[in-house]
């Protein structure tokens, strides 16, 4: 052929598989895939039914086909009740260059936050107010460097205190405990307060500072002083919530708590969010940190459930009766 | 017929290159009717297609996310049945409250509007906190026998909630009162995330304001976008269209920044609007592909018609100028044997006049051998005496010689 039209052809024929090629680049030269780093997360929590929280979102990871040890690092520091060791505890895991961290309850948030400043990534989860205690300015956006998931635990304080009436209608005077240089169970204390004068109960707050005050506390309680003891969600009493639920056997009186590990734990009555779920809400916000999203552009969530737990066997032990209207209200009772 | 058969060969044999041109343009056409009359209806037919099956998924989470509300209102009109007759409400509403969670806070309203007792999931309720509701539609709808839904709002913690009321019939025709609650979309967040599009596409759902009321990325309900920018939604939500995606203008980038094509349906209880959208490399991947194999079709064929028109070029021309040889050929023939006849002839006729003239130029040959005979016979005698001559002089010099050297 007259080489005049074999290279015209030639021309074409190369166009027509470029266009080919470039039209099926994906199935011929498919995108090599990428490594993803090992993430390193640093946790802080004051150990107790919060361990639950962070078992949630180590869990919901796993799900996800990140697992610990191999493609994520977790970092955790359980400073059992310790508030002070908690700044000490998130200076050692900077050490460690983690991506974020992830905190559980509003002192270790409010803790980890003053150590690590405003850079830092924080995904904070059991958070009562993270409005009141100054984490976010809204639900929709934080504008700050802290997102998570919040329990709720400070606005639903007056419900609790309901659901405790409702269970044991005789209630009028209950005893509480908390850490008065708590921001959160302060903000937690005021809907207490608020919802009382309404149902009808007194409630005599009792400020603890360290576990040692809680033991003094619970020691001097007196048999016929109160009707009931009810928990301020507290992160340091909560996390010896075992020495309460034992003095209230000796006292013969019910505890009312705001999570279900607390039931799990002896306590009489819970109403709230469940922690370890709220661990695996809070997965998909870490995850999404992790991968670079902005703190501040990812909402806060509330917890998608509250459930009513109630612990017969030891209501029984005690030698209390639950209201029969608050047993067929209850979503799990243990006995 | 065959005399016009006959003709049309006679026609194309005289002129093969015309007949591979006419035969081109036929195939040409044949090929270009093909591509816009069954290639691009069956592109369209895909499209088609495409859309259908993504409205089919809209048509069925509509269906359930009607279904979850329809469930839900005939749930609170029946707790509205069993309210009047009984004296026990804060306890079967508390159970109500229980036994459904997609309601947060429940209210009954007298008939004057004021809430005579209310409960919620989170909050306590002293008489003090109750309200009087006598000029809001959660009233006076339900007051009229209707019920009532609310425009989707937030609650301070960002959850889009509803508020459902109805009327409380002490006895047929007998409004006593007004059941009025707040119902969360956190089931119907659950529906739609859990509704697979292929493996890129999602649903979302859209109030009648044009707020995202419901996501599998709860992030952007929590953030409350209002997406009525988007000409999809414009057109279901303010125009109460289908929207089968389909017009260039329909498309939009979501929110990761993706091209999509979607695909919207209006509620017409509610106003809200449910859409699926898909990237559009994705959504459109198996038109593409029949797509793009039609057009490298006809550009393979158009590369070989253009190979095949070439050849036949060659070969017609090549064909044509052996012809054109052949007929040089020919008559070269012709002209040689004309030639070679005149040449045969004129050596024919030169051969014939040779003997002649050989005879002639024998007898002319003889009577010169006889003339030169005669002259030989001549000259020889004559030769002969000039010897016999020259002897005599020869003898005489000589004896003429002698008598000189003698003395005298």
């Amino acid at each position: 052929m007259d080489k005049k039209i074999v290279i015209p052809i030639i021309i074409l024929v190369l166009v027509g598989l470029g266009i080919f090629s470039w039209l099926y680049r994906g199935a011929l030269f498919p995108e090599k895939l990428k490594e993803e780093k090992a993430y390193k997360v640093a946790v802080v929590l004051l150990g107790g039914a919060y361990q639950e929280a962070v078992d949630g979102m180590v869990d919901e990871f796993e799900n996800l086909g990140y697992i610990g040890g191999e493609n994520i690092f977790y970092y955790i520091k359980d400073t059992q009740g310790d508030q002070g060791a908690i700044i000490p505890a998130t200076q050692e895991l900077l050490q460690e260059n983690p991506d974020l961290f992830y905190t559980v309850s509003t002192p270790v948030t409010t803790r980890v936050w003053k150590a690590v400043g405003t850079e830092m990534p924080i995904v904070f989860n059991i958070v009562g107010d993270p409005i009141g205690a100054g984490f976010a300015k809204s639900f929709s956006s934080s504008g700050t460097n802290l997102t998570g998931c919040s329990n709720l635990s400070a606005g639903l304080s007056g419900k609790r205190l309901e659901i405790f009436k409702e269970a044991f209608p005789l209630l009028k005077k209950v005893v509480t405990f908390y850490d008065p240089t708590n921001e959160f169970s302060q903000l937690s204390i005021v809907n207490t307060r608020e919802a009382a004068p309404k149902l009808g109960i007194e409630v005599a707050e009792v400020h603890v500072a360290t576990i040692d005050d809680l033991n003094k506390a619970l020691a001097a309680l007196k048999l016929g002083q109160y009707d009931g003891i009810y928990l301020t969600p507290d992160a340091m009493v909560i996390s010896k919530v075992e020495l309460v639920v034992e003095r209230a056997k000796e006292l013969g009186l019910p505890v009312m708590g705001h999570e279900e590990s607390l039931a799990e734990k002896g306590v009489t009555i819970t109403y709230g969010a469940n922690f370890y779920k709220l661990g695996v809400q809070a997965a998909p916000i870490v995850y999404k940190v992790l991968k670079g999203e902005k703190p501040q552009n990812i909402p806060i969530q509330g917890p998608r459930e509250l459930d009513t737990v109630i612990n017969l066997r030891v209501a029984r032990e005690s030698g209390l009766t639950i209201s029969p209207q608050i047993l067929g209200k209850a979503d799990r009772v243990i006995e | 017929m065959f005399s016009f058969f006959n003709k049309f060969k006679d026609f194309f044999q005289k002129k093969p290159g015309e007949l591979v041109l006419a035969g081109m343009i036929l195939i040409g056409l044949a090929l270009i009717s093909f591509y816009f009359t069954l290639f691009l209806f069956s592109l369209s037919d895909i499209e088609e297609g495409v859309a259908s099956v993504h409205l089919e998924i809209a048509q069925k989470t509509k269906s359930k996310i009607e279904g979850i509300l329809d469930e839900n209102v005939k749930a609170l009109n029946d707790l509205a049945q069993i309210l009047d007759v009984s004296k026990e409400k804060k306890i079967i509403i508390d159970r109500f409250l229980k036994e459904r969670k997609a309601f947060t806070q429940i209210a009954v309203l007298d008939n004057q509007g004021w809430e005579i007792l209310k409960s919620s999931r989170a909050l306590v309720f002293a008489p003090e906190d109750l309200r009087d509701f006598f000029w809001s539609e959660t009233f006076v709808t339900p007051m009229e026998g209707e019920i009532y839904l609310s425009r989707v709002y937030f609650s301070e913690k960002s959850e889009p909630l509803l508020t459902i009321s109805l009327p409380i019939k002490s006895s047929p025709g007998q409004i006593s009162g007004v059941l009025s609650a707040e119902f969360s979309l956190q089931e119907i967040w659950n529906t739609v995330a859990e509704i697979e599009v292929g493996a890129s596409g999602q649903v979302y759902l859209v109030d009648a304001q044009g707020y995202l009321i419901a996501h599998p990325n709860i992030d952007l309900v929590l953030k409350k976008i209002n997406l009525l920018k988007r000409r999809a939604v414009e057109e279901v939500i303010i125009e109460k269209k289908i929207v089968k995606g389909l017009g260039k203008e329909e498309e939009y980038f979501n929110e990761k920044g993706e091209k999509v094509y979607a695909v919207g349906l209006p509620f017409e209880e509610t106003g809200w609007g449910v859409f699926i959208e898909e990237p559009i490399k994705d959504a459109w991947v198996t038109y593409r592909r029949i797509r793009n194999l039609g057009l490298i079709s006809i550009l393979a064929t158009i590369t070989l018609f253009l190979i095949l028109f070439f050849n036949i070029r060659t070969l017609i021309k090549t064909s044509q100028g052996l012809k054109k040889s052949k007929v040089a050929l020919e008559e070269s023939k012709v002209t040689l044997e004309i030639k070679v006849e005149a040449r045969t002839r004129e050596l024919k006729e030169l051969a014939e006049g040779l003997d002649e003239k050989v005879k002639e130029k024998t007898k002319e040959l003889q009577e010169r051998i006889g003339e030169l005979e005669k002259f030989q016979k001549l000259t020889v005698g004559r030769e002969l005496k000039m010897v016999t001559l020259k002897e005599e002089i020869e003898k005489l010099k000589k004896e003429l010689e002698k008598s000189k050297g003698r003395p005298n």
